[in-house]
């Protein structure tokens, strides 16, 4: 704050010639030294945090329905909860004119092994929380058709060049085109699976943490994709599980932002809550990984 | 007791004017010839006015006055303040007086009678010859030769004046008479007084100024200072500069004309990232850039810290705040009009400088009476301060690059910019211009792999390292600026018809290149593979304008012209050599005409400029109209009211790119009418300003409404793996807002020591009704904002002290976060997001201090070289720019980002 002072000790003052500068500038100092004062103490305003649920829920064809009810975690200290207990909530899903509440098997997820869900169907999610009702609804997409592979059998050079060079040419193979029937842009995902109970890596990992088993593609409204071969991180046999999907899912791989420049609310179907309850449909094919 | 006449003043000046009308009116009814005294009690008989004057003075004074020409007593009264050293007041009593200065004045009203003075100087008593005459001339700096834009030149006495155009040429109408004395003030130099003389041709005049080589600091602020400059100065709301006076104001390594705005009010200064300029409420890329004529995209090196344009090169710049002329368009909020300096014209000149961040060198050659030239270079090096802002706002993690090996940073980045200008004056009515402009700033970050020695790892790619038949290598730069170019033909086709045709073309290139290449070399065939990123936006911006100005008299100025852009602008993100993730080409035309016309009225006291805009838009096909008005009245001598109101445009957009892992990246976009609307803001502006010899107090008050402006959004969802794709997502947000705001100013004008302390007042909101009904505050919104900067001459030295207070932005922050376990078995966090800036981040301040020295080598004249020494952050203040969330273990964490903290900096100024 030393410049006030600056300012106003170097103020020549003639009273004779200038009292009402005088009188004026006096002012503005002032003015401006209570307006720092004020600004030093402001205090910065606290925002309320909202008790909605967090729902997790996957209706996949001839699945049991399954669904995880949680809290999310607040980024203050001190915030309010409701008195809502996650186990003890009544969960309803309603399709075809039929209600049914899920029973609830401890730590937030509630289960119904006799509701398998049917495509072309419309299930609809409702329960109270902290005196709101949660509510959302989805259906089961189709099954995907005309899930095909372009080759069942990989061969792939193991890359380790622990001693040295490798000698002559390295040879990549062609990548694995998946290709599926997609007449209405609907979205589709690729999730590759490693089956092997302890699966060879194809490269050395070093001192890195070994990837898992899993890879997958972003959901696209395509109708194809391709699986680069340096995308197989271990022999053996692979599960190639072509998900049908709901946009609602698909924009769950969206980043909200992790910076106060850019962060947005997460896509949500869910109304009141947070989270997700959609439905999904698989095809499966298998491919072998081999060493070359 | 000066309050008590001031207040006096105002009373006797808003009491007596009806009186005064009436006395002025007063037609003369003969011809008179003689000596004033002789003169006036004759008139005084004739018309049965009093006058009453120190006689003594008077008699020094000889006339003829002509009914024809002077016509009434006020058009005589001018005629004698216009000719001679002498001040006139109708009194409260409908008496004339007629004294020397204020004190005889103040004295011939005490007594009213004759008071007996000593006169130890006065002018020659001179007869006018020629009355109600043209004036024209051109002002010219005394050392260099170069054009003095934007001048003012006031005939003493009266409230006729004018400003001189960006070739430094000026017309005044109707002059009183040829013994009057023209006063001509440019911020920067001393204020010069030119008495005319009758009997010699005095227009053509050619008006030569002087630098105010030490005391800038005086004349640092605004084009008000001077209190005859005030009476004249009808565009309201502008800020002017002297890029010559930014040296001793504190600085981070460049005297940077941008970061000297931000000192003022309505200019915000929080934002260290941006060297573009946020205009009241306004975003950088609502402020028009000007420079020669072009339009200038990017005014930001190295991370928005330095502005791109070089003070050595620039020899006026002008912000005007809100309200602007007709005569610029296609921004919704201010506008910064740049104009570059010619060169010596009287002897080849070479400076240099050095500073911790960069080297910059100029040098003007004049060939023969008709050419001169500029050339002006600055780079800057990797040294402390480079490597200091560049550490700072690199990312914090690269996780788009694939997944390799380690490796050390190899940076090779770098900023340089040059300025070129060529001015040839064919004939005294043509003057040919080329002016070029090139700034670019080149990032670098590519690593430099090392080979594992036999070590296990598959990591070889970097540099080019090859293993056999496969080599890979890696590239991480960005490279990105402007170049422009304006050539420019000014014909003086009369004293009163001038015109300027412009042709110029502008470029913006911004390229991100984040590849990895594989090359592999298999059965003598090689294949090469690309993956990653490569972004790349330019855009194109091809103009003509014709400006032409017809002053039909002193009252009455029109302006008038046409303009037309075409534009082109391509986006595209590439991805893993062939995917297209965007690809946009957009190409455009904007075309038409505007015309304004500056009236004076009630004695000069009242300007009014109306003015219309009229833009036709290839891309929606639709005309778009922008009536201006602009106003100003001097309520009293020292005291001016102004406003503004207008309708404004914006047709090309720059759009922020939300990127968190490798920075935000901006780009240029059209409008289109569907998606991305014309966005439109209306201002309405208010101001008073009181100004005192010593002392200038200003408020100012705006409003502006802003409709369909877009914020746009592109999320990136990376997948876990290598390999797979890329999605984006592109949104673009459209809404309404408004900004408003005051302004106060008080500032020191005159002494050893002088400064100012300006203080802003202001909200911006914004409502997207597709994300909320409510108005949310803009990114850019400041509360309060206090600027104080001081300084203070001391022999050689000058030292100089800046503080600034701005409350914190706003921002969004998660209220909580949640995981969710999708279907490929990955958990994915996610947060919950308050609304949208609901928070502040921590109030901004900071101090920095400089100190300078001028010194002389080589026998120069004047002190034109100089030391300075100078400390950013003084207190070393932690500044928040924003903050970064992560979830770890259900827990969320929170860090700052923070600007920069305490920086010294040394800069040297050597001319030869």
């Amino acid at each position: 704050m030393s410049n006030f002072i600056l300012i106003s000790h170097r103020q020549r003052i003639n009273f004779k010639q200038n009292i009402f500068e005088f009188v004026l500038n006096r002012l503005i100092l002032t003015l401006c030294f209570l307006f720092a004062l004020y600004s030093c103490t402001k205090d910065d305003d606290k925002i309320a945090f909202n008790d909605i649920p967090v729902v997790e829920s996957y209706l996949i064809k001839n699945n049991p329905v399954s669904l995880t009810i949680s809290r999310k975690t607040p980024f203050e200290d001190n915030v309010t909860l409701s008195n809502d207990i996650l186990d003890q909530l009544q969960i309803k899903i309603s399709y075809n004119n039929q209600t049914r509440i899920i029973p609830s098997v401890g730590e937030g997820v509630y289960r119904d092994p006799s509701l398998l869900p049917q495509e072309g169907i419309t299930y609809k999610l409702e329960f109270v929380f902290n005196n709101q009702l949660v509510t959302s609804s989805t259906d089961v997409p189709k099954k995907p058709i005309g899930f095909n592979q372009s080759v069942a059998v990989l061969e792939v050079q193991t890359f380790d060049f622990g001693g040295g060079f490798p000698t002559g040419p390295i040879t990549m193979p062609e990548p694995v085109k998946l290709t599926w029937t997609n007449n209405d842009e609907s979205y589709y995902m690729v999730v590759i699976e490693n089956t092997e109970v302890s699966p060879v890596p194809i490269r050395d990992f070093g001192d890195n943490t070994p990837p898992g088993r899993f890879f997958r593609n972003e959901p696209t409204q395509g109708n194809q994709f391709e699986i680069q071969s340096m995308s197989f991180q271990y022999y053996g046999n692979h599960r190639l599980i072509l998900y049908h999907m709901n946009p609602e899912y698909a924009e769950l791989y969206k980043d909200n932002g992790n910076s106060s420049q850019n962060l947005t609310n997460p896509a949500t179907n869910v109304k009141n809550g947070l989270g997700i309850f959609t439905g999904l449909n698989a095809d499966t094919l298998m491919l072998n990984v081999i060493k070359k | 007791m000066k309050q008590f006449s001031f207040i006096l003043f105002l009373l006797s000046v808003l009491t007596i004017n009806l009186k005064a009308q009436t006395v002025e009116n007063f037609k003369l009814t003969k011809n008179y010839a003689g000596t004033l005294d002789e003169i006036l009690p004759e008139v005084g008989l004739d018309l049965n006015v009093r006058f009453i004057f120190d006689k003594d003075y008077l008699k020094k004074f000889k006339t003829v006055l002509m009914t024809d020409q002077e016509k009434t007593v006020g058009g005589m009264l001018k005629m004698f303040r216009a000719s001679w050293d002498m001040i006139t007041l109708v009194g409260n009593d409908g008496f004339i007086y007629i004294a020397k200065d204020k004190e005889q004045l103040d004295q011939l009203q005490n007594h009213k009678e004759v008071v007996k003075t000593e006169i130890t100087q006065y002018r020659k008593k001179l007869v006018p010859v020629k009355r109600n005459f043209l004036l024209s001339g051109d002002l010219y700096d005394i050392e260099n030769g170069e054009r003095i834009p934007f001048a003012t030149i006031v005939i003493e006495g009266t409230t006729k004046g004018a400003t001189s155009d960006q070739n430094g040429h000026f017309v005044l109408e109707k002059v009183p008479a040829d013994t009057a004395v023209v006063v001509v003030t440019y911020i920067g130099y001393h204020t010069k007084r030119i008495e005319l003389e009758p009997q010699k041709e005095n227009s053509p005049l050619k008006i030569e100024l002087k630098q105010q080589s030490v005391g800038i600091a005086e004349v640092f602020v605004t084009g008000r200072k001077d209190d005859k400059a005030l009476k004249q100065s009808t565009v309201t709301q502008e800020i002017k500069m002297s890029p010559v006076a930014l040296k001793i104001l504190p600085n981070i390594g460049e005297k940077d004309i941008m970061r000297g705005f931000q000192l003022m009010p309505g200019v915000s200064a929080s934002n260290e990232g941006s060297a573009g300029m946020y205009v009241r409420g306004g975003t950088p890329d609502q402020n028009l850039i000007l420079y020669d004529g072009f339009t200038v995209y990017n005014v930001d090196h190295l991370y928005g810290f330095y502005s791109a344009f070089n003070s050595n090169a620039i020899k006026d710049v002008q912000l005007h705040k809100g309200g602007f002329d007709s005569k610029f368009g296609g921004r919704l909020s201010s506008v910064t009009e740049i104009t570059g300096k010619d060169g010596n014209s009287k002897k080849a000149t070479v400076g240099a400088e050095i500073s911790l961040l960069s080297m910059n060198t100029y040098l003007e050659v004049p060939f023969g009476d008709r050419i001169t030239t500029l050339f002006a270079f600055r780079r800057s090096y990797q040294g402390y301060l480079y490597d200091k802002i560049s550490t700072l706002n690199k990312p914090a993690t690269n996780t788009s690059r694939p997944a390799f090996g380690g490796g050390s940073e190899n940076k090779a980045s770098y900023f340089y910019d040059l300025n070129g200008k060529v001015t040839f004056k064919a004939t005294a009515k043509d003057v040919y211009t080329l002016s070029i402009f090139n700034g670019t700033d080149y990032l670098d970050n590519t690593p430099q792999f090392k080979m594992p020695a036999g070590g296990g790892g598959m990591a070889p790619p970097g540099g080019g390292a090859s293993m056999g038949d496969i080599s890979m290598s890696n590239t991480d730069f960005s490279r990105y600026g402007n170049v422009g170019a304006s050539t420019n033909w000014d014909r003086k086709i009369n004293e009163k018809l001038t015109s300027n045709l412009l042709a110029s073309f502008s470029d913006f290139y911004s390229t991100r290149d984040e590849r990895r290449s594989i090359t592999i070399n298999l059965d003598g065939v090689s294949t090469i593979r690309k993956s990653g990123i490569l972004e790349d936006n330019n855009l194109i911006d091809l103009s003509v304008k014709d400006n032409w100005k017809y002053v039909f008299d002193d009252k009455n100025i029109f302006e008038f012209g046409g303009f037309g852009t075409y534009y082109s602008i391509n986006y595209q993100y590439q991805q893993n050599d062939t995917l297209s993730i965007i690809d946009k080409e957009t190409k455009a035309a904007i075309a038409g005409f505007y015309l304004q016309n500056k009236m004076m009225y009630l004695n000069n006291l009242l300007t009014i400029t109306p003015g219309l805009r009229l833009n036709f838009f290839s891309a929606t096909n639709k005309i778009y109209f922008e009536p201006r008005l602009n106003a100003s009245y001097i309520l009293a001598p020292k005291v001016t009211i102004n406003g503004a109101t207008g309708l404004y445009y914006q047709f090309a957009n720059r759009v922020v790119r939300e990127d968190i892992m490798s920075g935000n990246r901006d780009f240029w976009i059209l409008s289109d009418g569907k998606e991305i609307p014309v966005s439109s803001s209306v201002h309405l502006n208010l101001g008073i300003n009181y100004d005192l010899p010593d002392f200038l107090y200003s408020a100012e008050g705006y409003y502006k409404r802003n409709q369909n402006i877009s914020e746009y959004s592109m999320r990136y969802s990376f997948a876990p793996q290598p390999g797979s794709a890329v999605q984006t997502t592109e949104q673009f947000f459209v809404g309404n807002g408004y900004t408003m705001g005051i302004e106060l100013l008080a500032q020191k004008k005159a002494g050893k020591f002088n400064g100012w302390i300006s203080y802003t007042l202001g909200q911006v909101k914004n409502r997207f009704p597709t994300q909320s009904d409510q108005y949310f505050f803009a990114n850019q919104d400041v509360t309060n904002e206090l600027k104080m900067v001081g300084i203070y001459k001391w022999g050689n030295f000058d030292f100089s002290a800046s503080w600034i207070y701005a409350t914190g932005r706003p921002y969004t922050a998660p209220v909580g976060a949640y995981s969710l376990t999708l279907i490929d078995g990955t958990t994915s966090s996610y947060y919950a997001v308050s609304d949208k800036n609901a928070y502040r981040l921590p109030a901004y301040h900071r101090m920095d201090v400089a100190a300078s020295y001028r010194f002389n080598l080589f026998k120069q004249k004047g002190k034109q070289n100089s030391l300075s020494f100078s400390v950013f952050n003084l207190y070393n203040r932690i500044n928040v720019s924003s903050k970064q969330f992560q979830v770890v273990d259900d827990v969320i964490l929170q860090s700052d980002i923070s600007y920069l903290g305490i920086t010294p900096n040394i800069t040297l100024s050597v001319k030869f």
